[in-house]
C-alpha cells in the first residue's frame, strides 16, 4: 500500500520534483564556478550563494507538503474513506511518502554539492562541507514539509484556529505596544524558534559549502 | 497626473525655503536650547553622583587593585574580583605594584565614566556572573597597562590587550586563513619565518614581494587605491588593476616610501593575530609576563614579546602557530541542532496523525 501511495504521489509531483532537483544541483555549481583568487573572496561568494539553500529547503517542503494532500482534498477523501485503514495510518503513509520524496531532493542536493566540490583547488585552510550542507538542507526541508503537511492535514476549523491564534498574537503585540510596554511578543517568539533547540535553529547562520 | 502635480507643489514649497539658507536667529535659538539641555543634564548627573556617593560602599581587593562596589551587592562581585585578582597577579608578577593604590568603582547597569581626578566608574550588567565581573575588571586593566607599553608596541597591536582568549584565537584563525595569499598562506602552511613577516614582526627588504603573491598584490592595490591615488600613481594603480604586476609593485613601494609606518601596519595579519601572539607570549612567560611586556618603553614588538615570553621569537611563533591553527571556528550545525530539527519534524508529523476528522469542502 505504501508503494502505491508513494508511486501516485511521485506521479502527481514529478515535474515539481525535477524542477527542485535541477535547482538543488544549480546552487552548488553556480556557487563554485570560476572562484575568486583570495580566500576571503571565495568565502564571500559561497556565503552569497548559500542563502539560496534555505530558500530551496522552504520551497521543497512547501511544494511537497501541499501536493501530498492536494488530490485527497479535491476528492473529499473518498478514496481514503474506502480503504479499510484508520485515518492515522493513512496519514502516516502519506507523510512517509512525502518524506521519501523530500529525502530524494536532499540526496540530489548532496550529489550536486559533491559534484561541485570535487576537484576544487582551494587555498590552504579552506575545506569543503558538501555533506554537512546536504544534511542541513535535508533536515530543514523535512521540517518545513512536516509543518506544511500538519497544517494541510487539519480540518478547516483547525486552520481557522491557527489563523485566529496568529491574529491574537498580533493583537496582543499591538495592545502591549499601545500600553507602552517594551515587551515584543512576536520578536521573542521568532528568536526562540530560531535559537538553539528551537524548530528553526538550523535555518539561522550562513550555509557554507566551503568554509574554514 | 495627480502625483506629478503633488511633486511640482512640493518643489515650489521647498525650493524657496532651501534658497534662504540657515536662519541665524533660528540657529541661535537652537544653540540656546542645547545649552539649556546640557545644563539640565549636568544637574541630573551631579544629583545622580551625589546619591551614588551616599550609598554605602565596600572595597574588595582584586589583586593589587581596589574595587569599590555597593555594599548591598558586594557578594555579587566578590568571586569575579578575586578571579581578576589572580589573573592580574599571574600576568604582572612582581610588577603588580603598577596597579597598587589604584581604585576602580563598579556600578550596576550604568555606563563607563572616567573624569579627571575622579575614581573611574565602570558599568556592570544588572545581574553579573563572576565571569562578567572578571572580564569587566580585566577590560579596564588591559588598556591601562597597554598604555605603559612602548609606542611601537601599541601601534603594532592596534587596540588594547584582549582577554577573551577563545574568541580571539578563533578570530586569529579566520584572519590567518583569509589573509591575502603570500606570507600569510606560507605561514599557515608552517613557515615560521613567514609568520614573523606576515605579523609585521620582521621588516622585509621589499614588503610588496614579501607580503603578497602576484594576484594578492593586485587585490592589495584594489583595496588601497581608493584612499591614496596622487598624480601619476593613479595611472600606475590603473595599470596594476589591469594586470600589470610591476605597476602593482611600483604603487606599493611608493606607498611604503611615503609612510614607513605602513610597512608594519599593512602586514597581512591584523589585530586579532597580533593580540594572540601577545597572549601566547604571556602564557609562555608565566608570572610577570605582562609586566615585562610593557616594562621597556623603547622596545620594538619583537623584543617586547621575547621579553614577555622569556624565549626567542621563533619559539613563541611556533607555539602561536600551533594554537591558532587548532582554534577552529565554531560550527552552528552541531549534532544537537540536527537532532533538535529532527525532533521538531517528528512533532509536527505526529500532529498530522492525531486528528480524527477529514477536511471536507
Amino acid at each position: 500500500m505504501f508503494r502505491q501511495i508513494l508511486f501516485t504521489q511521485w506521479r502527481w509531483g514529478a515535474p515539481l520534483m525535477v524542477l527542485l532537483g535541477i535547482l538543488a544541483i544549480a546552487i552548488p555549481v553556480g556557487a563554485l564556478s570560476t572562484l575568486p583568487v583570495t580566500p576571503s573572496g571565495i568565502l564571500d561568494r559561497v556565503a552569497f550563494w548559500g542563502w539560496l539553500y534555505p530558500m530551496l529547503a522552504v520551497l521543497t517542503g512547501l511544494l511537497i507538503g501541499t501536493s501530498t494532500w492536494a488530490a485527497d482534498h479535491r476528492g473529499n477523501h473518498v478514496y481514503a474513506l474506502t480503504l479499510p485503514v484508520p485515518r492515522w495510518y493513512y496519514a502516516l503513509l502519506r507523510y512517509g511518502a512525502g518524506v521519501v520524496l523530500t529525502v530524494a531532493v536532499g540526496v540530489v542536493a548532496w550529489i550536486g554539492a559533491l559534484f561541485a566540490t570535487s576537484g576544487l583547488d582551494l587555498p590552504t585552510g579552506l575545506q569543503t562541507f558538501a555533506g554537512a550542507v546536504a544534511v542541513r538542507f535535508l533536515l530543514t526541508s523535512v521540517l518545513v514539509y512536516s509543518v506544511v503537511f500538519a497544517m494541510a492535514s487539519g480540518t478547516n476549523r483547525t486552520a481557522g484556529w491557527i489563523l485566529a491564534s496568529l491574529g491574537g498574537l498580533i493583537l496582543a503585540e499591538f495592545l502591549v505596544d499601545a500600553f507602552g510596554s517594551e515587551v515584543n511578543i512576536l520578536e521573542t517568539l521568532a528568536i526562540l524558534a530560531g535559537s538553539a533547540g528551537g524548530p528553526f535553529a538550523l535555518f539561522s547562520g550562513t550555509w557554507m559549502l566551503v568554509a574554514i | 497626473m495627480r502625483t506629478i502635480a503633488f511633486l511640482v507643489a512640493l518643489v515650489v514649497v521647498i525650493e524657496p525655503a532651501a534658497a534662504q539658507g540657515p536662519d541665524v536667529n533660528a540657529l541661535r535659538q537652537r544653540t540656546e536650547r542645547l545649552r539649556a539641555l546640557t545644563r539640565a543634564a549636568e544637574r541630573v548627573e551631579s544629583e545622580a553622583r551625589r546619591r551614588e556617593a551616599q550609598v554605602p560602599k565596600d572595597t574588595i581587593l582584586a589583586g593589587p587593585l581596589r574595587v569599590i562596589v555597593e555594599r548591598s551587592r558586594a557578594h555579587q562581585v566578590r568571586e569575579g574580583a578575586e578571579q581578576a585578582g589572580e589573573t592580574i597577579q599571574s600576568l604582572l608578577g612582581d610588577d603588580a605594584y603598577l596597579l597598587e593604590g589604584r581604585y576602580l568603582q563598579l556600578a550596576f547597569g550604568i555606563g563607563t565614566s572616567s573624569g579627571a581626578g575622579q575614581i573611574p566608574v565602570v558599568g556592570l550588567p544588572g545581574n553579573p556572573s563572576a565571569d562578567d565581573v572578571r572580564r569587566t575588571i580585566m577590560g579596564w586593566v588591559g588598556p591601562l597597562l597597554a598604555s605603559r607599553a612602548s609606542a611601537e608596541l601599541r601601534a603594532w597591536t592596534g587596540i588594547p590587550i584582549e582577554v577573551d582568549s577563545v574568541r580571539i584565537f578563533r578570530a586569529a584563525h579566520v584572519d590567518l586563513v583569509t589573509a591575502l595569499p603570500g606570507a600569510a598562506s606560507r605561514c599557515l602552511a608552517g613557515a615560521l619565518t613567514d609568520c614573523g613577516i606576515a605579523l609585521g614582526l620582521e621588516a622585509p627588504t621589499s614588503p610588496p614581494h614579501a607580503y603578497w603573491d602576484e594576484h594578492a598584490r593586485r587585490e592589495a592595490v584594489r583595496r588601497l587605491a581608493p584612499s591614496w591615488t596622487q598624480g601619476s600613481l593613479e595611472q600606475v594603480s590603473v595599470a596594476c588593476l589591469d594586470g600589470d604586476d610591476p605597476s602593482c609593485i611600483a604603487y606599493l613601494d611608493a606607498r611604503f616610501a611615503a609612510n614607513a609606518g605602513l610597512v608594519r601596519q599593512l602586514a597581512p595579519l591584523g589585530t586579532a593575530s597580533r593580540q594572540t601572539v601577545l597572549l601566547v607570549a604571556m602564557r609562555l612567560g608565566g608570572s610577570g609576563a605582562l609586566g615585562r611586556l610593557v616594562s621597556d618603553p623603547s622596545a620594538n614588538p619583537r623584543r617586547a614579546i621575547e621579553a614577555a615570553a622569556g624565549q626567542p621569537i621563533e619559539q613563541v611563533l611556533a607555539t602561536w602557530h600551533g594554537t591558532v591553527t587548532a582554534a577552529n571556528p565554531e560550527r552552528r550545525t552541531t549534532p544537537g541542532a540536527r537532532l533538535a530539527t529532527l525532533f521538531w519534524s517528528l512533532i509536527f508529523g505526529a500532529m498530522a496523525l492525531g486528528g480524527t476528522r477529514w477536511r471536507v469542502g
